[in-house]
């Protein structure tokens, strides 16, 4: 028995079909202002002013910017980010009701930030076709909140494979056993799903679905974050609550529980 | 001028939430940490391997007012008994001192920051109750030895 609203109701089937779900962000002014903070770090890194269009600046990085500083760069904004109290709980605002549908309202976050800066052709920051829970110390209980800083579209996006699909892939993936992910990844390039995402749309997808990315052949780089969310109270993997996770939103009635104790003394 | 300087290193010898990191591996990380964070370390100090022995704990408690502040490996080597706990947490502050622990990367400087160290500790020791055991297993066999380890016990058994 589900007592979800319609609303949610359709946000979760459309989940469970798909393996993502997006939408526009649901606070533009903290996107807006997480995107002119990553430009302004990324500005002072090049020892420039900022821009005052700022999605244009992102877009064109790579006329001012080569390959061999990409990941200084990347480094760079990540720790300015992450020094900024704001940053995380807007970053969460950005999605926060699509969350608290599709996992639950007692959260933990990822600690750490992604952040993937790919320029035109540039084959150095791939994701091959994977499944976070095969081999990165996931947990099956998580999503990756993505957003994108630039419009995403076709190369310049990251590829899905929509859940029946990869279900029916999954069962034959040790026929690849010796060839490789690549051979897989020709394989199911047909049923792929190239996720179309403009700027102020944000994505929630569940990484136990095979997905990654190829060389960006669009004109323009790639801007995106990405952060893992879970219920608190459910299964982790090697990713663990402390080193990885952190509380968000612990509810009252758990840190009753948690704190309870029956009276004690009494003797048999 | 203060006579305090640098940050105490502090590593164990028992298992940190069910897993044994050698004291080397330990080392790394707080000594990483330190240099991340720009924070004058000094060796650091090993705690024995009796369960619920602090002796070494107490030590660099006594040592704060010459310290800076501790580094722990991790949040999870503070003594399990919250009352222990709060009393390292009112040594540390009334020693205007500062707590960080390095794997979790956390950090106690005000009264306020007890809440997250304590919350952070309260939910993972209440993640057995939850389902599953609040650990997602991805092999069948759970946390076995790996194969190295199950060919070393053969050759013993031998």
């Amino acid at each position: 028995m589900k007592f979800l609203l319609p609303l949610e109701q359709e946000r979760a089937s459309s989940f469970l079909k798909d393996g993502y779900f997006i939408q526009p962000a649901e606070d533009r002014e903290a996107l807006n202002r997480i995107r002119n903070f990553t430009a302004s770090l990324a500005a002072s890194f090049l020892g420039i002013t900022t821009p005052e269009d700022v999605g244009e600046f992102l877009d064109r990085i790579g006329d001012r910017i080569e390959v061999a500083q990409l990941n200084q760069l990347r480094l760079h904004i990540i720790s300015g980010l992450m020094a900024q109290s704001w940053f995380r709980p807007a970053y969460f605002s950005c999605a926060r009701s699509l969350l608290e549908t599709l996992v639950g309202n007692e959260l933990a976050m990822q600690r750490n930030l992604g952040l993937s800066i790919q320029l035109p052709k540039d084959d150095s920051s791939l994701l091959p076709l994977h499944s976070d829970v095969w081999g990165s110390e996931c947990s099956p209980f998580e999503v990756v909140l993505w957003i994108p800083l630039v419009d995403c579209y076709r190369t310049k996006s990251m590829f899905v494979l929509p859940t029946a699909a990869d279900a029916r892939w999954r069962d034959l993936m040790n026929e690849f056993a010796y060839k490789g992910t690549d051979a897989l990844f020709q394989a199911i390039e047909p049923e792929l799903i190239w996720l179309d995402v403009p700027y102020g749309q944000v994505v929630v997808f569940t990484p136990t679905v095979m997905h990654g990315n190829r060389i960006n052949q669009e004109r323009t780089t790639r801007w995106t974050f990405n952060i893992r969310f879970k219920g608190l109270f459910t299964p982790y993997a090697d990713k663990r609550l402390g080193e990885y996770f952190a509380p968000i939103s612990l509810r009252p009635t758990s840190e009753i529980g948690m704190k309870f104790q029956l009276p004690g003394g009494f003797n048999e | 001028m203060s006579n305090k300087f640098g940050y105490r290193g502090y590593i164990g010898s028992r298992p940190v939430r069910g897993v044994s990191f050698p004291h080397r591996v330990q080392n790394l990380v707080v000594r990483d940490y330190a240099t991340r964070y720009q924070l004058p370390y000094k060796l650091s100090a090993t705690e024995y391997a009796m369960p619920g022995c602090y002796m070494m704990l107490a030590d660099v408690i006594g040592e704060l007012l010459s310290l800076e502040g501790v580094i722990l490996f991790s949040l999870f080597m503070l003594p399990q008994r919250q009352e222990r706990r709060q009393e390292i947490y009112r040594q540390i502050l009334e020693a205007k001192c500062e707590l960080h622990a390095a794997l979790e990367e956390m950090i106690l400087r005000h009264e306020s920051d007890i809440e997250n160290f304590e919350e952070m500790i309260q939910v993972v020791f209440t993640l057995p109750q939850a389902p599953l055991g609040g650990r997602y297993e991805k092999i069948e066999t759970g946390r076995s030895p790996d194969s190295f380890w199950q060919a070393l016990q053969e050759t013993i058994a031998q």
